[in-house]
Formats: C-alpha cells, sequence, structure tokens
C-alpha cells in the first residue's frame, strides 16, 4: 500500500493565481463598462468566506482524512499513481463532485452547507471563492468512499478534487461569452455555470458540473444559457446580510429554528431537515420544483 | 503553502482588492429611482404577494410595501435589493431615521434613513403590524 503517497496542496498555490485574475477581471469592466459588476462589501464578503473555506479545511479535513484512511486500510485494492490512473481518478472524482452538488441543491441539510456558495446577487471571480464553512458536517465525504474503495489513493483523490476547484474558479465571470462549441458540448463553461447560478425558474436545479457538462446531459439535469433570459443572479430569498457569520450559518439556524417549532410529528422535523429546501409542512413555502410549475403556468 | 506565506497572502490579497474596488467607485449603494423600481425589486422576491400601496423613501433606499398578504419592506443592500415581510419587526427611532429588527437570521436588521415626517409615518404603520 502506497500509505506516503503525497501531492502539493493545489488550491493555496493558486491563491496568488486568485488575486491576479481578480484584478484583472476588475480592470477589464472598468476598462470595457462590460463583463460583470463588483460591489465592495459583496466583494470582501466573499473572499472572507474563501480564506474561511480554507482554515475549515485546516482544522476539520482531519475528520474526512480519518474516514478515508480508514477505507484505504480496509480495502485490498491499489490501483498506484500512474498517470492514467490519476487522470482516471480526476474524471471520476468529477461524477462524484456531481452527485454532492445535486445532493447540495436536493437535500436541505447539504444546501445548509452550500447555499453560501449562491448567496451573492453578484457574479464574477471573487463569487467563485465565497465557499462553504460546514461542509464537513453534510457527511458528503461518504461519496467518495467508493472510489478510494475501489483503490484510489485518499491524497490521490483529494489532490484531484483540489484540481476540480481551481478549474471552476474561472468560470464564473461575465467577461467570457461563449467557449467553441466543441469546449461547451465537453466542459463547463462559464455559459453552463451562470445558469446554475441563476435564480430564474427554468434556470434552477440545473447544470451541476464541476468540470465535464457531460454528467448534466447524461442525468438529464442540463439547461442551456437562452441569450433571450439573462441568469437573475441570488438565492430565491436573497439575504440582507454582508456578515460571513450570518453566511455561513444562514439556512443551519433556519433547519434549527423549523424543527423545533411546536406541534409538528417527528416526520415533519426530519423533512425539514432533509427535503429538498422550500419544503414546509404547511405549503407556505415553495421548492423549486413549486416554482418551475408555477411559472409554466404563468407562461 | 506555508502558513508564514499563506496568512499574509490572502489578508493582503483582500484588502488590495477591497482598496482596488473603492477606487473604481464599486461601493455605491442601490437606489430605486422610481415606485416601479421598488415594486419590481419586491416581486423579484415575492411574486405571488400583489402589491397595493408602495412608499418609496425620500433617499431612494427602501420602500414600504402594502401587498395582499401584509407590510413588507424592500431596501439597497450593497449595490443590490432584497425584501422582508415585517410581521414580528421590532421598530426604533433613531436621530437619522429607524432601525428595524427583523426576526430572520439571514436579514436580521435594516438602518433606514428618513426625513422625520417619514420616519414617524414609516414606525406608525409598522408598530401597528409588529
Ligand atoms: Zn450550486
Ligand atoms: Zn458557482
Amino acid at each position: 500500500m502506497t500509505d506516503a503517497l503525497t501531492y502539493p496542496d493545489v488550491v493555496s498555490f493558486a491563491v496568488p493565481f486568485f488575486i491576479a485574475a481578480i484584478f484583472a477581471e476588475l480592470f477589464w469592466i472598468r476598462m470595457t463598462g462590460r463583463g460583470g459588476r463588483y460591489e465592495t462589501r459583496d466583494t470582501v464578503t466573499s473572499l472572507i468566506m474563501g480564506a474561511g473555506n480554507v482554515a475549515a479545511g485546516i482544522a476539520l479535513g482531519f475528520v474526512a482524512w480519518g474516514f478515508f484512511m480508514v477505507l484505504w486500510n480496509l480495502t485490498p485494492l491499489d490501483l498506484g499513481a500512474s498517470i492514467p490512473i490519476v487522470v482516471l481518478c480526476f474524471v471520476l472524482d468529477d461524477l462524484r463532485y456531481y452527485w454532492v452538488h445535486r445532493f447540495g441543491h436536493r437535500i436541505r441539510w447539504v444546501w445548509a452547507s452550500h447555499v453560501n456558495h449562491h448567496s451573492s446577487q453578484h457574479y464574477n471571480l471573487s463569487t467563485a471563492l465565497r465557499q462553504t464553512w460546514t461542509y464537513t458536517f453534510t457527511f458528503m465525504m461518504v461519496v467518495r468512499a467508493p472510489l478510494i474503495l475501489l483503490g484510489f489513493h485518499p491524497a490521490m483523490v483529494l489532490f484531484c478534487g483540489g484540481l476540480n476547484l481551481i478549474y471552476q474558479f474561472w468560470i464564473h465571470t461575465e467577461a467570457i461569452g461563449k467557449m467553441p462549441k466543441w469546449f461547451e458540448a465537453v466542459m463547463n463553461t462559464p455559459s453552463h455555470h451562470r445558469v446554475h447560478h441563476g435564480r430564474n425558474p427554468r434556470y434552477l436545479d440545473a447544470n451541476y458540473a464541476g468540470v465535464f457538462i457531460v454528467w448534466d446531459k447524461m442525468f438529464g439535469s442540463f439547461v442551456p444559457e437562452d441569450p433571450q433570459e439573462k441568469p437573475d443572479y441570488g438565492l430565491v430569498h436573497n439575504i440582507g446580510t454582508f456578515n460571513p457569520i450570518r453566511v455561513a450559518f444562514h439556512e443551519w439556524v433556519g433547519i434549527w429554528r423549523d424543527i423545533r417549532q411546536p406541534g409538528l410529528s417527528l416526520k415533519q422535523r426530519l423533512l425539514y431537515a432533509v427535503a429538498p429546501p422550500g419544503w414546509s409542512h404547511d405549503g407556505s413555502r415553495e421548492t423549486s420544483d413549486q416554482i418551475k410549475t408555477r411559472a409554466t403556468k404563468r407562461g | 503553502m506555508p502558513l508564514h506565506l499563506l496568512v499574509p497572502l490572502v489578508v493582503g490579497g483582500i484588502f488590495a482588492i477591497m482598496i482596488a474596488t473603492v477606487l473604481m467607485g464599486m461601493n455605491k449603494p442601490r437606489r430605486f429611482e422610481t415606485d416601479k423600481e421598488a415594486v419590481y425589486a419586491w416581486s423579484r422576491e415575492y411574486p405571488r404577494a400583489s402589491v397595493l400601496q408602495t412608499s418609496l423613501a425620500a433617499n431612494k433606499s427602501a420602500a414600504l410595501i402594502r401587498s395582499e398578504e401584509g407590510l413588507g419592506l424592500v431596501w439597497a443592500i450593497g449595490a443590490d435589493s432584497t425584501a422582508r415581510f415585517l410581521a414580528g419587526a421590532v421598530v426604533s427611532q433613531t436621530v437619522t431615521g429607524l432601525t428595524l429588527e427583523l426576526p430572520d437570521y439571514a436579514a436580521p436588521g435594516v438602518q433606514l434613513e428618513l426625513e422625520p415626517d417619514e420616519a414617524r409615518d414609516w414606525a406608525a404603520q409598522i408598530g401597528e403590524i409588529g
């Protein structure tokens, strides 16, 4: 077993590039008057969320790592660390990302962590860094279990996950319209991911891809960007705060308040935690499916 | 990357980007130029609650919305907007207007800058439902 396998911590090495790219986008917007919007407090909050995500990784990363190492010691399989294996690991880990992201929008418990990535009404490179602090509490590391059990070393899996995250940075921009046709067909792009950040009814729950858009086409969640319908960025109910603590924890607080309401059955309390976001016991809120149905009815 | 490099890089980077956005004038708050704009911003959050009456603040930073489903507020948050119904809101007077505390962890409160008459009128309306 290759227990001592090590890879560079790619995300932290990408930090100087992130900063430089944000400056480049800012100057591009300033010079051309096109390509998106920035707002000071929104940007600072997004960047603090990004820094907090790295800090949370340092503080809580041992939980996932410990879990992965238990699996690694259990499995008799070891695929080694050759280049084709790393490539295969990257592709399969991107499939893993697709499902974790899909759960992130369809299960409120996981949404509580992912919601903050969608909590800005802007769409620019700083939005890419608006990342969760509470991923560990979603237990979504279990979705990586099959990869480890198949014999991909945990360090390699995390390395591929880091590359995946870095890939997704550049697609958070309005400065790029469409990429070449073949690229749009296979890869996740600014155009596809703008749809994912749109709160327009027809753009809800679409384009969960990390790197390869093919997963959305395979699993029926692909929606192309309509040039006639500009994405309206943000949440169905936009937050009214720039406080990073509130941004990080607001949906967890919402779950807690909902499940403690008096007079609910045990099942209703559970559903407030695991049903799709917007579910309510009395129908007073709307899920994304209900929003879509209402919008299509209205025409 | 070792932490003694990463931490100053991140802190310095955030600070530099913040300064750049301010120098480029990207810290201007949202203003609702007309009632219609305020109603549009309201409907973005509550498309089902049809609007009966709108009072736009003199400084155009917020509007009180009377809808079929109750009294609400739409207000500027940075360059953008958000809205909430005001049931359960606690209102208090300040020198420059009103402070609203909302029973919502994701939108805990709003500082409203209002003319003295406006502040009195809004406080009375919100107080009724608080
Ligand atoms: Zn998402
Ligand atoms: Zn995104």
